[in-house]
């Protein structure tokens, strides 16, 4: 592609899109990676993966899409969803994945949610895989927003103009998912992004490492999945291998391969992965995981148990205990707040329990049985400060209390959502909702505070789940607490429901059980962990008289999960 | 077809999805069972493989509906008789086996 006419929107350069751009002219055949489609490998060369997303931009510009749109893009995990996202970018529009529904959702609620989006964010249009097109058609009806399948793509040829919008313009929107969720749309700037992947990248020692490889089988809405490991080797010319999510839950030694056959060097993997990789890789089956420099244990609290199983499990295929790396991340700062040092194991720091379940000073911890073993998130990226804060006040190290960050990759605020990026600030400082402190300049976030439950990596917000029992036959109205428990059997928080019953005859166990985990995966697409039917007073109020979720939670696991 | 009586799915399912007093029936799906998300059904198979001696895909029975297909997929698998003699090649010592 040797003749590209580019339009530059604001006369100066975008520092995320012109690298793309110069290899695509300088080194068309260099490897954009490998990306498995229908059970098989598809190799990719930097042209072909350049030439879609061009595709991509024609269909766009076709369609009367302009600078500044927003373009959710809702596709499985194959090569076009990966091209579409650079070919809205170079449409000079706003890329933004969407999860396309699974056969748990209850379609219903999912398309009630997504209009509730889409009126919210205003796309100019949509684009998906063929077989959603009808029902899109069908959720965006009254709205003015135009659907384009995904086999337009094949007939277009290559955008000629590129309209590239400059740094400080809004390149990406994420989106967490439930009601609650979706009206918080994280918008991030070409420049915080190429700041932070500057910053991470150096962090992670990436220009040390001969022929990095990063394999992913995360979600492409998710910030790992779409920083870590897409845009960030992307922007790096490195190789990016992939998987689809749900072939890898289904078959975790995929990813084991995946690592073998392309010499991977880097995978980004929330906690329960370690764990469930290390529980369901086939006993007999051996893999050389040798070529890795790090795996990044992100997106969920860090624990060591995960670790500890993962090097039982693959210390004879290669696996070293420096390879176990953590970070602490999230969408507001694009991605990374703060990674652990390559080439040591991350520090293990035991602790006193109770100090952990309400702000307080870290304690040593006086016998085992009050001990809990936490793993460090390591420190601060250049370019980023992390401080905690207590009743509106910045704490010291060893103090328990909210994680607030502020770096200079921050995000834009939520997208069209005043109220919500008003509230998230604390005199500047970005308020995460995550409980930690910090020890020896290093992070440990040992929780949350918000209302969100991380199943799995993925976000469950509380109000979604309750709001889903309401009306649950069986159950006291407005007597049933939601919250998040740790499974260290998974590696995971997951979702508990503990509710009072109605007196009297009426339905069986099963039956409330049932109903309640049927709504709740209709809701959230997650299923219960646990669902506790309790007498009538069994629920702790506090003096306030609203339901305690954190009482609950500790009566809950002190009945209920002590042994 | 190989013979597993559905109740000792119900029991595996108890056991991994933590649920004593749960009462199951054939026509419950994923959705109607707490516990039974996508990483559980993999242990699901996993259990249900050990104790039927099958190599059943977690892949392929995440799409049945309901444990009453999932039942009737197990025992539709064909069923090896251990009792014949077969023979089965050369072993690992080179030797043929009855």
């Amino acid at each position: 592609m040797n003749d590209l006419s580019i339009t530059v929107k604001t006369g100066a350069g975008n520092s995320f899109i012109d690298p793309l751009l110069r290899r695509w002219r300088e080194q068309p055949s260099a490897q954009f990676g490998a990306i498995r489609e229908a059970g098989k490998w598809r190799e990719v060369s930097w042209a072909q993966f350049m030439e879609r997303a061009s595709q991509v931009t024609a269909v766009l510009q076709e369609a009367g899409v302009a600078p500044g749109d927003i373009v959710p893009i809702i596709l499985r995990h194959d090569l076009d969803a990966h091209a579409a996202f650079i070919g809205v970018m170079l449409a000079g529009a706003v890329p933004s994945y969407l999860p396309y529904p699974n056969v748990k959702h209850d379609h219903v609620l999912y398309w009630f949610q997504h209009k509730i989006l889409f009126e919210h964010v205003q796309p100019r249009t949509i684009l998906v895989y063929d077989e959603l097109t009808d029902a899109m058609r069908s959720c965006v009806d009254g709205l003015n927003v135009s659907i384009i399948s995904q086999s337009a793509i094949n007939a277009a040829r290559f955008a000629r103009n590129l309209h590239l919008a400059g740094d400080s313009a809004i390149a990406l929107l994420q989106h967490s998912s439930g009601t609650t969720g979706l009206k918080k749309g994280v918008a991030l700037s070409y420049g915080a992004i190429t700041l932070q992947l500057e910053a991470y990248g150096a962090a992670l020692g990436l220009d040390r490492v001969q022929r990095p490889v990063v394999v992913s089988w995360l979600p492409l809405y998710h910030d790992m999945g779409l920083i870590s490991s897409f845009l960030m080797p992307l922007w790096r010319g490195i190789p990016i291998v992939t998987i689809d999510p749900f072939e890898w839950i289904a078959r975790p030694a995929s990813m084991l391969e995946a690592i073998e056959r392309y010499r991977a060097t880097h995978a980004w993997l929330p906690n329960f992965a370690f764990l469930h990789l290390s529980r369901m890789a086939p006993s007999a089956a051996s893999f050389n995981l040798s070529s890795l420099e790090a795996l990044v244990n992100c997106s969920e609290p860090c624990k060591p148990v995960a670790f500890d199983a993962f090097l039982k499990r693959f210390s004879s295929q290669g696996v070293r205990p420096e390879m176990l790396q953590t970070c602490y991340a999230m969408a507001e700062t694009v991605f990374a707040v703060s990674q652990s040092e390559m080439g040591r194991p991350p520090r293990r720091l035991a602790v006193e329990r109770s100090c952990l379940e309400s702000f307080g000073s870290v304690r040593e911890p006086h016998s085992s049985d009050e001990s809990v073993l936490l793993l460090s998130n390591g420190i601060p990226l250049p370019g980023c400060k992390a401080g905690v804060e207590r009743d509106g006040r910045v704490v010291g190290e060893r103090e328990v209390g909210e994680i607030v960050v502020g770096a200079n990759y921050m995000f834009s605020g939520y997208f069209n959502n005043e109220e919500a990026s008003r509230n998230a600030f604390s005199q500047a400082r970005f308020r995460t909702g995550d409980i930690g402190f910090l020890d020896g300049g290093e992070l440990f976030v040992v929780g949350r505070i918000k209302d969100i439950i991380i199943v799995n990596g993925k976000n469950v917000f509380v109000h979604d789940v309750e709001a889903a029992l309401l009306g649950v036959p069986g159950l006291k109205a407005g007597r049933a607490v939601v919250f998040g428990h740790y499974s260290d059997r998974v590696g995971s928080e997951q979702i508990v429901v503990v509710a009072e019953r109605e007196g009297g005859a009426g339905p069986t166990s099963t039956e409330i059980l049932k109903e309640v985990n049927r709504r709740v995966v209709e809701a959230v697409g997650v299923s219960c962990a646990d669902v506790r039917l309790v007498a009538q007073g069994w629920l702790v109020k506090t003096t306030s008289g609203k339901l305690s979720r954190s009482t609950n939670a500790h009566k809950y696991a002190v009945e209920f999960r002590q042994s | 077809m190989r013979e597993f009586p559905i109740e000792s799915i119900y029991e595996i399912m108890r056991h991994v999805f933590m649920l004593r007093d749960f009462n199951f029936d054939s026509s419950m799906s994923a959705k109607d069972v707490p516990g039974w998300d996508s990483l559980n059904h993999s242990i699901l198979i996993m259990e249900l493989s050990l104790a039927t001696g099958l190599d059943i895909s977690a892949e392929v029975t995440a799409k049945l509906s309901s444990i009453g297909q999932l039942h009737a997929f197990i025992t539709s698998q064909p069923k090896v008789d251990l009792d014949q003699n077969i023979v089965l090649g050369p072993g690992r010592d080179g030797k043929n086996h009855p």
